[in-house]
Order: structure tokens, then C-alpha cells, then sequence
């Protein structure tokens, strides 16, 4: 594949692919955005059918309260509310995902999560269905927004691990471009610091392990362990994690602690975190902590400005 | 210099021999102990000094003394990054006279701060006062927060040494610093209720950054300011009680940022002061640390119904 597409799918890859939605609340504005973006792509979306909308008038009517132009795309066949028993069925969802793809949709994208499949699916059933997920973002580019309500500990980390795409929680987006880059997105404050600390002990792990680089929709794999481009492999095992703060607007000093503290392990083991993107105030506040010392920073931008 | 402890001392000179005479056994010590040895001040005024005591392992110190509280805070990650090593941090500096009564002040109250913010820490200052161009209050003052004076003959104690919190409380009762006029601008009110939680935060955050948008502080300054009451309010949340308020007020290029919350109040007179740095075995909360040098002032206000932080900006 040639370079360029390879930068321009991951670039896209963002908003879409198989990411985990952590929250406290109902997620009732993460799924708008979600559809905004699919309808902007021309995507077809799948939702699967829980109480609050347990048809497509009543999620229509949501996404028209976010400022979303549903009804028109309800009738054009692009919003489908899909009954739980079929949308949590391997072979029911591929051939939604087959149907939606052969109706001429620019692509797919769904949106459900463990307590709507609780009527399904065992636990086990529903990791495997994940792992569906997963497998058909990368063969078929059909992204899914998993929503798990009040996830915490250990419960949190498993849905972590099975995410491989990117993570959400209100104001955080953290993104796995696979090869040892993270791109974080948005805010941290208290209230998902401690999450950003778990994302990122979940990530690092997967990068030492080599284990965090997802094929591209519809590609063959592009990952090669012996042909890292950024010659930062050793013996199989990265060393260098490059975390991306460009889209990160805010982070409270509890965040930088977090960064801190979630990367631990990692540069424990001899692995390395390059935080690029920063903006000025950041890096005045890492110098300021003395957080910076865990981490490569670039050298312009002296935080000792005063 | 054995252990953690701090010496602060008053040098009062009014020649370059004088001056010499004081510092170089004082840095020759340091420098034979191991120390690090930082020389500030600026070559011009004190080449003399400069030039008697360069040598291996002395420093020259650049930057430094633009304001107290990033000197202070500046001091704190130094000697806090040496603990590992061991080695002590001598420091000897001329203290910014100030341009303004206000400023003065502001430097009396780091003179007033030094033995507490450095105390954890194998730190020995020199505070350097000329007698022949320091107006003569300034002195007194200076004589009133450091506990020996040092002269060519060594360290002897100093009589008129008064307790570093009653200077403090004087200070602020003298100097405090302007409260917004009745005329300024309420450009933010908010309320947190009793029993929000962190997740409640954003939105107060988002609407002080709305409102500093385009309120002429410059964009870094708008950063940081609310980098700071972003600090506070998380403070409030977390170790005060609900509800909190937020008054956000502006009047010329001016701004005041007040964080009530109604808790047991915060009693210690050092908030913010004390290191959270790893190397102080009693490290204190970083919030509060951080917000007070991300703003050009906070003032901490215990009233009967809680805690009250004010933050102030000037463009």
C-alpha cells in the first residue's frame, strides 16, 4: 500500500472505526455526534433498539433535539433502529452491514453497547461479538460506537482491550493510530482523569507487546514488524510511544499527573513518551510540576518563561 | 549544611568590600561542601561581586526575581531536583527594590514566604540590601523578616526579627491587593450546587473561557488565568462543599476571579505555598501551587460560611 493512503485512512480513522464509549451518563450526546458524523459521510447507521428508543420515530426525534436533520434521513433509508435479538447476532449484523453496503451507503456505522445485549448474549457471547466488530471494521471499514454505562476496574480495562480503534468519554478522545501513536483529543479534567490514567496504561501495554496496530478497512494489513518505519522497535517490542496533544484543548494538572501515572509501567519496562503538539501553556506546566522529566518533549517552547 | 534546614539571612552592605568581604566565605563553604552556588543580580551593579567569587562551581544566576512567587517557586524545583543528589543549594541575590508600593510589598511578602516555602529543603540565601541607595523603609522591612544577619564577620542574630505570619498579616492589611470597583462588569455568575461532581465542572470552565474571549487579556494570559480558577474550582469541589460560586468581574483591562465555596474554609495561611514537589517528604496539593503562578495574584479569603479564593489578572 502506498504511503499516502495509508496516512490518509488513518487520518480519517478519528471519528470512525471500533471504539469504546465510556460514560457516566446516557450517551444520548455522544450517539448524536456519532450519527453527525455518519450522516456527513453519507454512512448508513444501525442503532440497536433499547428503551429510550426502541424504534426509529423515537430516535429520530433525539437526533432532531441534537440539531440533526433525521427525518429527512430516516426517510432516504439512512437510520434504522434495529431490534436487539437481530443485531446481536453475528450473522444478522454482517448481512446488515453486507445489505447496508450493497444499497449503495457510503458506509456503515453502529451504535449499542453490553446493556442492550444483555437480553442476548451471555458475557462470553458478547465479547466474541466484539471481537465481530472489530474484524468488520477492518474488512468491511464498518465503524461501531460501544457505550458502556458506568464501566469501572476491571470491567473498564477488559472493554478497553477490546476496543482497538480509539476511546471516548465526554470531553476525551483518545485515538489509536496503531505503531506507537496516540492522538488524544479534547479535555482533562478531574471528572475522566482517572479514566485518561487507565486508556493510557491499556495503550502502552499494547504497544510494548506490539499489539496495537489494527489492519485498515478494506486493506490488507500495513503493519510489518520487521518494516517500522520509525526504526523504534527492538526485538519485536516498541519503546516509544508517541502521544499526539495537538487536538488536547485543556488538561488540568491532574491530567498531566494522569499522563504520568498511566504511562508508568511502560517507562518503567525502558519504554519511552514523546508528547508532541503541545501547546505552550502545557509545556509551561509540565516544566512548572516537574512532570515533564517522565517524558521526551520537543525542545522549543521553554516553559520557564517568567 | 547537614539536613533539611533553611537559613535565610540579611545582608545590609554599603561597599563593594564590604560585600565581598560577606559573600565569599559564605560561597567558599558552599562550594567546598559540594553545594550548588547561584550568584543572581545583574553584573552591572554587582561585577565586583561577580568577579571576586567566579570560580569553579559557581554559578551566575540569569533570570530569576521577576516575581516573588516564581522565584519562590523557581527555588523550590531547584533545590527539589538536587534532593536526590544531596547536595545543597546556596543562593545569593540583591532583592528587587520594586517600582511600586504594591510591588515593594509583593517582595517583602516573598522575603516573608522563604522560610517556609524552602523549608523542607538544604537551602542557604543571601538577600543582598545596598544601604546607600535602599530607601530606608524597605530596610526596616528586611530587617523585620530575617531571623541573622550576615557581615564580614559572620553570622550574628537579629533582635528585630518578627514572626513571618504577622508580617504577612500586615502586609495584606496594608497592601492588599484592589478589589474590583463598583463599577466593574460582572462578566461570568455561576453556581455548582451542593453535591455536584467533577463532571459538573466543565461547564463553569467552559463559560470563563467564553467569557474571557476577547476580554483583552492576551491569549496566553486568558490561558493560564483560566488554567488557574480551573485549579481553584477543582479545589473547592473537591476539599470544600458546595454550593460553589463562581463571579468572574472585569473593569479596564483588569480581572477578578472569585471561588467561594462553603466548606470548613482553608486555614492554613500557606496554601499554595507549600511544595508539592516530590522532594518534600510532606509534598502538598499542586493546585493551588500551580494556580497562584498562573495568576498574577490569589488571595485567600476565609469567611464564616467557607472558603473564598480570589484570582487576579492584568492584561
Amino acid at each position: 500500500m502506498a504511503e499516502e493512503e495509508v496516512a490518509s485512512a488513518y487520518a480519517a480513522a478519528p471519528e470512525d472505526g471500533h471504539q469504546l464509549l465510556v460514560t457516566e451518563e446516557d450517551g444520548e450526546e455522544d450517539l448524536a455526534r456519532w450519527a453527525e458524523r455518519g450522516l456527513a459521510r453519507g454512512d448508513k447507521l444501525l442503532v440497536a433498539a433499547d428503551e429510550r428508543h426502541p424504534d426509529g420515530a423515537a430516535l429520530v426525534e433525539t437526533l432532531t433535539r441534537h440539531g440533526l436533520a433525521a427525518a429527512g434521513a430516516a426517510r432516504d433509508g439512512r437510520i434504522e433502529v434495529v431490534a436487539a435479538a437481530r443485531f446481536y447476532n453475528a450473522e444478522g449484523y454482517e448481512q446488515l452491514v453486507e445489505q447496508s453496503l450493497r444499497d449503495g451507503h457510503g458506509g456503515v456505522r453502529s451504535f449499542g453497547g453490553p446493556h442492550i445485549a444483555a437480553g442476548v448474549l451471555d458475557p462470553a457471547g458478547f465479547a466474541e461479538f466484539e471481537r465481530l466488530l472489530g474484524r468488520l471494521w477492518a474488512s468491511r471499514g464498518a465503524s461501531a460506537l460501544c457505550c458502556y454505562p458506568g464501566v469501572r476496574d476491571e470491567t473498564l480495562d477488559e472493554a478497553i482491550r477490546r476496543h482497538r480503534s480509539g476511546w471516548r468519554h465526554r470531553l476525551l478522545h483518545l485515538h489509536d493510530r496503531g505503531h506507537g501513536r496516540l492522538d488524544v483529543h479534547g479535555e482533562i479534567d478531574s471528572s475522566n482523569d482517572e479514566l485518561f490514567a487507565a486508556l493510557l496504561a491499556a495503550a502502552t501495554h499494547r504497544v510494548s507487546t506490539g499489539t496495537d496496530t489494527e489492519p485498515l478497512p478494506g486493506k490488507r494489513r500495513v503493519h510489518e514488524p520487521e518494516s517500522d518505519p520509525s526504526g523504534t522497535e527492538v526485538h519485536g517490542r516498541r519503546r516509544l510511544l508517541v502521544l499526539d496533544c495537538t487536538g488536547l484543548t485543556f488538561s488540568s494538572v491532574s491530567g498531566w499527573r494522569a499522563t504520568v501515572a498511566g504511562t508508568e509501567a511502560f517507562r518503567a519496562g525502558g519504554g519511552r513518551v514523546a508528547l508532541t503538539g503541545l501547546h505552550p501553556l502545557a509545556v509551561r506546566l509540565l516544566h512548572m510540576t516537574g512532570f515533564a522529566a517522565a517524558f521526551d518533549l520537543p525542545e522549543t517552547g521553554g516553559g520557564n518563561r517568567r | 549544611m547537614t539536613t533539611s534546614t533553611c537559613t535565610h539571612d540579611l545582608v545590609l552592605f554599603g561597599s563593594d568590600e564590604e560585600l565581598i568581604d560577606t559573600v565569599a566565605p559564605f560561597v567558599a563553604d558552599g562550594v567546598a561542601a559540594g553545594d550548588r552556588v547561584l550568584v543572581h543580580g545583574d553584573p552591572g551593579q554587582l561585577g565586583a561581586l561577580h568577579e571576586a567569587v567566579s570560580g569553579p562551581g559557581v554559578e551566575s544566576g540569569g533570570a530569576g526575581y521577576a516575581t516573588p512567587i516564581a522565584t519562590l517557586s523557581g527555588y523550590q524545583r531547584l533545590c527539589d531536583a538536587e534532593t536526590a543528589s544531596g547536595r545543597g543549594v546556596r543562593a545569593i541575590a540583591p532583592i528587587p527594590v520594586g517600582s511600586s508600593p504594591a510591588a515593594r510589598a509583593d517582595w517583602t511578602r516573598y522575603e516573608a514566604l522563604v522560610a517556609r516555602a524552602l523549608g523542607p529543603y538544604r537551602f542557604a540565601g543571601l538577600c543582598l540590601y545596598d544601604t546607600r541607595v535602599t530607601p530606608p523603609e524597605l530596610i526596616e522591612r528586611a530587617r523585620d523578616v530575617h531571623r541573622h544577619f550576615r557581615g564580614p564577620t559572620g553570622l550574628r542574630p537579629n533582635a528585630h526579627a518578627r514572626p513571618d505570619l504577622e508580617v504577612l498579616r500586615d502586609i495584606d492589611g496594608a497592601h492588599p491587593w484592589p478589589p474590583p470597583p463598583p463599577d466593574a462588569r460582572t462578566a461570568l455568575a455561576a453556581d455548582l450546587p451542593a453535591g455536584a461532581g467533577p463532571v459538573a465542572m466543565s461547564t463553569p470552565r467552559h463559560a470563563v473561557r467564553e467569557a474571557l474571549r476577547d476580554g483583552g487579556l492576551p491569549h496566553e494570559r486568558a490561558q493560564e488565568y483560566l488554567a488557574a480558577i480551573s485549579e481553584v474550582l477543582t479545589n473547592a469541589l473537591q476539599h470544600g462543599r458546595g454550593p460553589v460560586q463562581i463571579r468572574l468581574l472585569t473593569s479596564d483591562d483588569r480581572w477578578w476571579c472569585t471561588v467561594t465555596d462553603h466548606g470548613s474554609g482553608i486555614d492554613d495561611p500557606y496554601t499554595g505555598i507549600d511544595s508539592p514537589l516530590p522532594g518534600n517528604p510532606g509534598a502538598a496539593g499542586t493546585g493551588l501551587w500551580v494556580a497562584r503562578q498562573l495568576c498574577d495574584h490569589l488571595t485567600i479569603n476565609n469567611t464564616p460560611s467557607g472558603a473564598s479564593v480570589v484570582l487576579h489578572q492584568q492584561a
